[in-house]
């Protein structure tokens, strides 16, 4: 599960991709996303998935969307599983064309937060009229996934200390030893959610609408070619996946 | 006779899943049953990690590490975790319960006690740990130091061989270490071993004798803590400060005849003492 979430988490890393605009990389995986929807053909969402993993390649970040697919690998199967449910055993193929639209949809927003820092995440949302408060929270959401898995591990690790054993007992059982786990993550959050507000306060945060940033974005020469070539090949994908008879 | 191995740590390589780097490298190390050791160290130098081996929390990527003669690879942490009683650093990532009677029996009613039994139990501990007074109160409400001491007590109530303690003296003031110096004592008298992880060189200058000093994943000395805490290259390396008074000795050295190191005031004193008689 928190494997899953690494797969979304930014890396420290240089590659034309890294380098690239924020906004461009939004538009492609916006793009990316809208593509899985143009057509249910396995061969087609392989041929997305595949240019997908390509720019994974070239931004050197394929190692990290690896352990988010081993993460994930749970939930593809149950999706599998449950369309195979609903669907009838007949349609194998459309089951299996659910589960990957859900990966390359991931796939694609992957791309972006795993190359693309949170503050300039949170910079284009500004650019695009979202109030900071908003913008400020969903990039310290992000920022908090990494902390957060490591303190939860250290609690687990405490309980199980303590003989906490996850694994015995039935449903009920297992759901009532998740309490040990779960209060003092939850009160270790909030608490420090309250520390963060005073610190963020006593520093001037909220004294003024007319914020002033650090870093403006500025669209280079490489950022003209990327959108192009994004545009294209959306267009070109949009038509084959149309047009073109994909076969399963 | 000699005395059993409480813990034995061969070969011992570990890294992490999600990383390239190891993280311990090649320890080798061996606890006897009814010691006091120090395990110290930089931050990051891995002794956090080398102590959750310790109940089989993590295992070995090489070599092996028993406790008591079980290989750690073959127990689960439920089985290890009765005979060793690992302590966290932090209070706040294990205290959950609605009381403090309730927080200290947690244990017990996993390694399924009989309830009666575990309270008598769990009371018993409280009262020595000085929080009785507290017994119905909410853990959340203690003061730092009381909450630390509490999750001593929800570890000691089922009474482990070996006692592990991450850090128990940071944060906390001097009459506080006093007090766990003299719980570490008491547990110690009663056959205990007992294994402390800290920063702290003027706390294990005080109170323990064998000290374990590890930097970058590998142990870099290991011996009786007058000698490993006064020497300079080897607390350089770990990045800990020396001791007080082996550093008065030190730059007394460089100006009179002075013999030995010192840790403790009284043999300091008992040193000057003789210096001026000969001088
Ligand atoms: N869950 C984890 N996943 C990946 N790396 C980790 C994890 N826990 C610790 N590390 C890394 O392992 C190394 C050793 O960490 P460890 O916590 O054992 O050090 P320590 O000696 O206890 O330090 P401190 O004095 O700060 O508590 C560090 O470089 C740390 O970043
Ligand atoms: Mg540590």
């Amino acid at each position: 599960m928190l494997r899953m979430l690494r797969g979304f988490e930014y890396l420290r890393g240089d590659s034309p991709i890294h380098r690239l605009d924020p906004r461009v990389k939004i538009v492609y995986s916006m793009t990316f996303a809208a593509l899985c929807f143009i057509s249910l053909k396995n061969t087609f969402l392989i041929t997305l998935l595949i240019l997908n993993i390509l720019v994974l390649i070239i931004a050197k970040v394929i190692k990290r969307w690896l352990m988010m697919l081993r993460g994930s690998l749970i939930f593809l199967v149950m999706i599998f599983t449950l369309n195979l449910l609903f669907q009838g055993l007949a349609n194998v193929w459309l089951a299996l064309a659910y589960t990957l639209r859900f990966l390359v949809f991931m796939t694609a927003f992957s791309m972006l937060f795993l190359t693309t820092t949170p503050e300039d995440l949170s910079l284009v949302m500004v650019k695009l009229g979202i109030p900071y408060e908003y913008t400020l929270a969903f990039t310290m959401a992000i920022r908090f996934v990494p902390t957060l898995s490591r303190e939860l591990q250290i609690i687990i690790d405490a309980q199980r200390s303590r003989g906490l054993e996850l694994e015995k007992g039935n449903f009920f059982e297992r759901i009532r030893k998740y309490m040990p786990i779960l209060i003092p993550l939850i009160v270790h959050e909030i608490r420090r959610s309250y520390l963060l507000a005073e610190a963020m306060e006593s520093r001037g945060f909220g004294y003024t609408r007319n914020r002033s940033y650090y870093y403006e974005m500025r669209i280079r020469k490489n950022d003209v070619l990327a959108l192009l070539g994004i545009i294209s090949l959306t267009v070109v994908m949009a038509f084959l996946g149309k047009k073109v008879m994909w076969p399963f | 006779m000699p005395r059993r191995l409480a813990i034995e740590v061969k070969n011992l390589w570990f890294k992490y899943p999600e990383s390239e780097e190891w993280v311990l490298k090649d320890i080798n190390l061996e606890i006897e049953e009814g010691e006091i050791v120090a395990i110290m160290g930089e931050n990051g130098a891995g002794k956090t990690t080398l102590i959750k081996h310790f109940n089989g929390l993590l295992k070995p990527v090489k070599g092996y590490v028993k406790v008591f003669g079980l290989d750690t690879r073959e127990h689960t942490v439920a089985e290890l975790a009765r005979r060793v009683g690992l302590v966290f650093q932090n209070p706040d990532h294990q205290i959950f319960a609605s009381t403090v009677l309730e927080e200290t029996m947690f244990a017990l009613k996993n390694f399924g006690w009989d309830l009666k039994k575990a309270e008598e139990r769990a009371v018993k501990i409280l009262k020595e740990l000085g929080l009785y007074k507290y017994i119905h109160t909410s853990p959340f409400m203690l003061s730092g130091g009381e909450k630390k001491r509490l999750t001593i007590a929800s570890v000691l109530v089922y009474d482990p061989d070996i006692l592990v303690l991450d850090e128990p003296t940071v944060g906390q003031d001097y009459g506080q270490k006093r007090r766990f110096a003299e719980i570490i004592y008491r547990i110690n008298r009663e056959g205990k071993t007992v294994i402390v992880v800290t920063h702290d060189v003027e706390f294990v200058a005080d109170y323990i004798d064998h000290v374990i000093v590890m930097a970058k994943g590998k142990i870099v000395a290991e011996g009786n803590s007058t000698e490993v805490l006064c020497n300079d290259e080897v607390m350089k390396e770990a990045r800990l400060l020396m001791p007080q008074l082996g550093l008065a000795a030190l730059m007394l050295r460089k100006h009179v005849e002075f013999r030995g190191n010192f840790l403790r005031l009284p043999i300091f004193i008992k040193e000057v003492r003789r210096w001026l008689n000969d001088a």
